[in-house]
């Protein structure tokens, strides 16, 4: 194996502002008197973009929040005072309780509070309800884009009539909401951009099939704010094509910001535990194990020219589509990303993402030949976490690997 | 003629032991297709000749369908794979399911892949119901299914048959309601466990037999004088409640339900299907027009008013929330119900319930104590 030399990713910390400057430039317009949504993050965002609307989302203030340590306070607000159920996903309830609060405990991540709201339920239902919710405690207009959950492989023209008719209805309700014309050219210059940077982003994310991979896989989850919040913005491509140029470098140079001996690569599913990223991380890289396939590539990479191709693009989020087209997606990106094994997430907070896993688990491992094992988390709700569970189960997977690789001898 | 004392008992039977029906029906040469929630348009089974079953899950424990499912998921998806796990659904001819929440959606490819011997037909339905798109979408998924129907029944679903089987769905969900208004007026005469049965029983018999008997029920109940003396007066909230350790609760400590938001029970029949004009049009208007429910997207939330209406208008002493376990739709909603509940005066109390709850002991304290506080 090549010998990697540690690097510090300078790109990094460039996409990193991009997204702080989101948080920022929101703030900044909410001074000025200038409207602000709350959306999901498969909303098309490139319609409220090119009503120059200024975006916030929720979703992965709630992952900011939580990574900063503020996750169980802001859930215990949601149960305690709101009376929201701890079984309901913890975005939602983080959410809720800052819609309730308007700020965080220590100022985790501050971000101004809505006018209206934009939802998408392509990821899961639970957000329309979430989202019902902020606009009747809010007393806000809410836009809904149902994308009906897709049984078949293929998506068929009965959806993307009803998710294109469903953007012609949003577009006029954003009009009457906000006293301005939809301006179809900048519209069309925005899906160009935001085009561009799902292309980068995916280009970003498929350097992690070199091996050894320029960087770690963990990276990608700081990363995926830009990809969720500024898809339309020229800052982003700019800073992920700055990205790219250094994962070349990295690679040429044999420099990568995994630290350590790159012994196992494997497939990492579902949301990270952002409360405990770091040990999550550490215990893997401690066992030479990065992660070099995971869903985010694909998920926030749409590439289309009209309303009709980006309906369909919407429509294909990974899900919003059977188990088999979502098992082929991962199997996919495990064997771009030459993985050994498959650790997945069971997220106690996602009912969605979580409710076919352990059969699309069972697939991965059957099709691939590969060890993949479970572990319970939660991506915010540090309560749902059980470090022990967790790194045992890792050695567990490393143990099958390791004799896997000295079978393969 | 038999009285009603008599009808209930034959009601609770079907409703008590389900596959004994699920055999007469097979016995008689017939075919079944299981129907899971919510707004199922079973009408389409019927006019293909079929017997629709309601599959609701059912009470007991997941085991094989753990292996599917991680535990936090509600009792109705749980249990109804389950039942298919255990073979207990293998006499269906196919099983409609929808997935309008999170699990719905992940119950359909569960029990698709784990259930091969009953064929899942999947029925998809929009969310943004009161736009033209919308009802579009209904309209072409409705015409789609009337195929798929139609296929696992082995026949062609005509229009007359199935304007036949609309007319007898409006008869019979008018009859049901009126049950419902009847069994309000005479808890004496009808228990709370009585009232799920008629309601269960109805999933599972031939509407066009389940009909006639509502009618003969409601005949009687009407000759006899209204009455909720000596009784608490509820509207029950929730998804169902037609769990025998819970029934038990409410009927002994006196409950009456006197108007319910239960998605088993008066959100399921609160839909009239136009008998004019192209019937699979007629099923797609329909469900478009159905709302106050946690399950269909609503940018009112009319659901939350809808409860509290139901307390004013029925002079209830109070509302019943029986939030179902792990119910995402109905979890969202609560507080707002609650809250909604409260600004109209009336006392409030929501219990957790869950068909794979083993004791109830919980449930009955707190019923207790609401008994005393709305008495
Ligand atoms: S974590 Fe899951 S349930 Fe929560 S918002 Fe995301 S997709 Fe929906
Ligand atoms: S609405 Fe609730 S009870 Fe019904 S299937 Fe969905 S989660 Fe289960």
């Amino acid at each position: 194996m090549t010998e990697l030399t540690p690097a510090k990713s300078v790109a990094g910390k460039v996409v990193a502002a991009v997204a702080n400057n989101v948080y920022e430039s929101a703030i900044e317009a909410k001074k000025n008197g200038e409207k602000i949504a709350w959306i999901s993050s498969n909303f098309p965002q490139e319609i409220p973009t090119a009503f120059g609307l200024h975006c916030v989302y929720p979703e992965s203030q709630a992952a900011a929040i939580s990574a900063k340590g503020a996750g169980q306070t802001m859930c215990e607000h949601a149960e305690n005072e709101l009376g929201l159920s701890n079984d309901i996903c913890a975005y939602a309830r983080i959410s809720q309780a800052y819609a309730d609060l308007g700020k965080c405990p220590n100022g985790e991540r501050e971000m101004p509070l809505p006018d209206l709201v934009l939802c998408c339920n392509n990821i899961c239902d639970c957000m329309f309800k979430w989202y019902e919710n902020l606009a009747r405690t809010l007393n806000i207009p809410i836009v809904m884009i149902d994308v009906p959950f897709n049984n078949k492989f293929d998506v068929d023209d009965k959806r993307i009539k009803y998710i294109r008719g469903q953007f012609d209805q949003a577009i006029k309700q954003l009009e009457g909401i906000l006293g301005q014309k939809f301006d179809e050219k900048k519209f069309e210059e925005v899906c160009k951009i935001s085009s561009q940077v799902g292309e980068e982003w995916l280009k970003a994310t498929k350097y992690l099939n070199y091996k050894p991979a320029p960087y770690k896989g963990f990276d990608l989850f700081n990363h995926m704010a830009v990809a969720t919040m500024a898809r339309g913005q020229k800052e982003s491509l700019e800073a992920f094509k700055e990205f790219n140029a250094e994962c070349e470098q990295f690679i040429k140079e044999h420099k990568s910001t995994f630290k350590g001996d790159e012994k196992h690569r494997i497939m990492f599913e579902g949301i990270a535990c952002w409360p405990y990223l770091g040990v999550t991380y550490k215990t893997l890289k401690n066992m030479g194990v990065n992660v070099t396939s995971c869903v985010y590539g694909p998920s926030f990479a749409f590439t289309y020219k009209n309303l009709d191709e980006m309906a369909a693009a919407y429509a294909s989020m990974p899900n919003a589509t059977n188990l088999e087209r979502a098992t082929q997606l991962r199997e996919e990106l495990c064997q771009e990303g030459k993985v050994d094994g498959g650790l997945v997430h069971i997220n106690r907070s996602c009912k969605m993402w979580s409710s076919f896993m352990p059969e699309m688990a069972r697939r991965i491992s059957r099709d691939l030949d590969i060890p993949v094992v479970m572990f319970d988390g939660d991506q915010s709700d540090p309560r749902n976490f059980s470090e022990e569970q967790y790194v045992t189960r890792v050695q567990g997977l490393v143990e099958i690997m390791d004799s896997n690789a000295k079978k393969g001898e | 003629m038999a009285d009603i004392k008599e009808l209930l008992e034959g009601f609770t039977e079907v409703a008590d032991h389900p596959k004994a029906e699920l055999d007469r029906h097979i016995a008689a040469g017939k075919k079944v297709i299981g129907v899971g929630p919510y707004y199922v348009l079973e009408e389409l089974v019927y006019a293909a000749g079929a017997i629709p079953f309601g599959v609701w899950g059912r009470v007991g424990t997941a085991s094989k369908a753990r292996e599917y499912f991680p535990p936090f998921y509600c009792s109705i998806c749980q249990m109804t794979l389950e039942m298919g796990l255990n073979h207990e659904l293998d006499k269906l001819s196919g099983i409609m399911l929808t997935a309008l929440c999170d699990t719905l959606r992940g119950a359909s490819q569960n029990f698709r892949v784990g259930v091969t011997q009953v064929p899942m037909i999947f029925v998809t339905q929009p969310q943004n119901r009161a736009t033209e798109a919308g009802r579009q979408y209904a309209i072409d998924s409705y015409t789609e299914l009337k195929t798929t129907v139609g296929e696992a029944c082995d026949t062609i679903i005509d229009d007359d048959k199935l304007a036949e089987a609309i007319k007898l769905y409006n008869n019979w969900r008018a009859a049901m309601r009126t049950f419902l208004a009847e069994a309000a007026k005479h808890p004496a005469l009808v228990s709370v466990a009585q009232r799920a049965a008629v309601v269960d029983a109805g999933y599972y018999m031939d509407k066009a037999e389940h009909l006639k008997k509502v009618e003969a029920l409601n005949e009687l109940l009407a000759a006899q004088p209204a009455s909720t003396d000596g009784f608490k007066k509820v509207v029950l909230s929730g998804v169902y409640y037609d769990i025998p350790a819970l029934t038990q609760i409410l009927d002994e400590n006196h409950f009456a339900v006197v108007a319910d938001d239960i998605a088993k029970e008066s959100r399921a029949l609160q839909l009239q299907v136009s008998e004019e004009g192209d019937p699979t049009v007629a099923l797609a208007e329909a469900f478009c027009k159905a709302g106050n429910d946690s399950i269909l997207f609503d940018e009112n939330k009319g659901h939350v008013a809808h409860v509290a209406d139901l307390y004013k208008e029925s002079g209830a002493d109070g509302v019943v929330l029986l939030l179902a376990k792990f119910c995402d739709p109905e979890e969202f909603d609560a507080p707002h119900v609650a809250k909604a509940c409260k600004d109209a005066g009336a006392p409030f109390v929501q219990i957790e319930i869950d068909q794979s709850t083993e004791s109830y002991e919980q449930a009955r304290t707190q019923l207790e104590t609401f008994a005393d506080i709305i008495g």
